[in-house]
C-alpha cells in the first residue's frame, strides 16, 4: 500500500468519525426521573400541617355557603364585596391571603357577587392611576380618573385559629375557619360561616 | 368412560363457567340515583341511601346519603362533578373530600354548584388511601 493510498484511507475514516459526531444531536433532558406532576385536587395527607387541600376545602365550603345565602337570594343587584383581612391566630405561618383569593376567585366565577379592589390591589391601582394621570402619555378624556372608584357595601374578614393536642405518639390538630361578611353602612353581620378540619398524625415506630 | 366422551363432558361442563365469567353486570338505568354515582375503585361496603337534587338560589343543590353496609370503620373519598345541558363541565374542579363513616353509619353529605350553568351531577369515589 502506497503512503498515498494509506493518507486517503486515513482521511475516510476521519471525516466519517466527525461526521456521524455532528449528526449525533443529543436530545434534550427534559426529566431527571425523579418529579412528577401531582393532582393538585387529591387529598394531601403527606404532613398535618395546613396545606392545598384546606384551602382548597375552606374556599369550597365558604363560597358554597355564601352562594345559597338569603343574601343572594334577596338581592336585586349583585352585592359589592370587598376583602378585608383573615386573621392568622395559629401557631403556623399561613398565607391567609391565598385562601381569601381562592374564594374570591370561585365567588367572582359563580357571577353572583362583584368584588371591589381591596387594600392590596389598592396600591396597584393607584400607580396606574398616576401613570395614566400624570406622565402625559394619556389623552384626559381616555384614561382613568381618580375619584370615579365604587365602594363596597360589604365587607368579607374572618380569622383562622387552631387547637393542637398531643397524646403519645398522637398529634391532633384542628383548624377553624370562621368568616363573616359585614354590611358597612348598617354593621349588620349579613353572614357568617365556620370550617372546621381535623388532622391526626401517628408518629412512626421506625 | 373413553377419552372422547370424556373431553365431551368437559366441554359441557365449562360452558356455563364461562358465560357466567362473561355476565358483567349491566350498567344502571339513565336517570336512576345509581347511574349518578362514579365508582373509581370497588368500594362494595358502601351504598347509597336518599338522593336529592335542588336549586338554591339558581345554584344546583344535591344531597347524598352514604351508609357503611360493613361491621368495620371505613373510609372513602369523594367529589361532586357538576355539568351543564350540553354535558360540558360546569364550573370549577372540586378537590376530593374524605368521608369517615362508623360500622352501620349513614352519613350526609352535601354538594353545591358554583355555576348556575350546572344542571346535571356525578358523585365520584374512590379507596381513601
Amino acid at each position: 500500500m502506497t503512503t498515498q493510498t494509506k493518507i486517503s484511507g486515513l482521511a475516510i475514516v476521519l471525516t466519517a468519525t466527525l461526521g456521524a459526531t455532528g449528526c449525533a444531536t443529543n436530545q434534550p433532558a427534559y426529566s431527571a426521573g425523579n418529579v412528577q406532576y401531582g393532582d393538585t385536587k387529591a387529598a394531601e395527607t403527606l404532613t398535618n400541617e395546613i396545606g392545598l387541600t384546606d384551602f382548597q376545602m375552606m374556599a369550597e365550603k365558604m363560597t358554597t355557603s355564601l352562594l345559597t345565602s338569603p343574601l343572594i337570594a334577596g338581592s336585586k343587584q349583585k352585592p359589592t364585596i370587598t376583602i378585608s383581612d383573615i386573621k392568622n391566630k395559629t401557631s403556623e405561618h399561613i398565607d391567609t391571603r391565598a385562601i381569601a383569593l381562592k374564594i374570591r376567585t370561585q365567588l367572582s366565577k359563580s357571577q353572583a357577587v362583584r368584588f371591589m379592589g381591596d387594600k392590596a390591589d389598592e396600591s396597584h391601582a393607584l400607580t396606574e392611576l398616576q401613570r395614566q394621570g400624570q406622565s402625559g402619555r394619556y389623552k384626559a378624556s381616555k384614561s382613568v380618573k381618580m375619584g370615579n372608584a365604587e365602594g363596597a357595601k360589604y365587607s368579607l374578614y374572618g380569622e383562622i385559629t387552631s387547637i393542637v393536642k398531643r397524646a403519645d405518639d398522637v398529634k391532633n390538630i384542628d383548624y377553624i375557619l370562621n368568616l363573616t361578611l359585614e354590611d358597612l353602612d348598617s354593621s349588620e353581620i349579613v353572614w357568617t360561616e365556620e370550617k372546621e378540619i381535623r388532622k391526626t398524625s401517628e408518629r412512626s415506630m421506625f | 368412560m373413553n377419552k372422547n366422551a370424556f373431553l365431551k363432558s368437559c366441554r359441557v361442563a365449562l360452558i356455563p363457567i364461562l358465560l357466567a365469567g362473561c355476565a358483567t353486570p349491566l350498567p344502571p338505568a339513565p336517570g336512576s340515583a345509581a347511574s349518578k354515582l362514579i365508582f373509581l375503585n370497588d368500594l362494595s361496603d358502601i351504598s347509597l341511601g336518599d338522593l336529592r337534587a335542588v336549586p338554591v338560589n339558581d345554584f344546583m343543590t344535591v344531597e347524598a346519603e352514604f351508609i357503611n353496609n360493613s361491621s368495620s370503620y371505613t373510609s372513602f373519598q369523594y367529589r361532586f362533578q357538576w355539568r351543564d345541558r350540553s354535558g360540558m363541565e360546569a364550573g370549577n374542579e372540586e378537590s376530593w373530600k374524605v368521608l369517615n363513616l362508623s360500622p352501620s353509619q349513614a352519613q350526609r353529605i352535601k354538594g353545591i354548584a358554583t355555576s348556575k350553568k350546572a344542571t346535571d351531577f356525578k358523585i365520584e369515589l374512590k379507596e381513601n388511601n
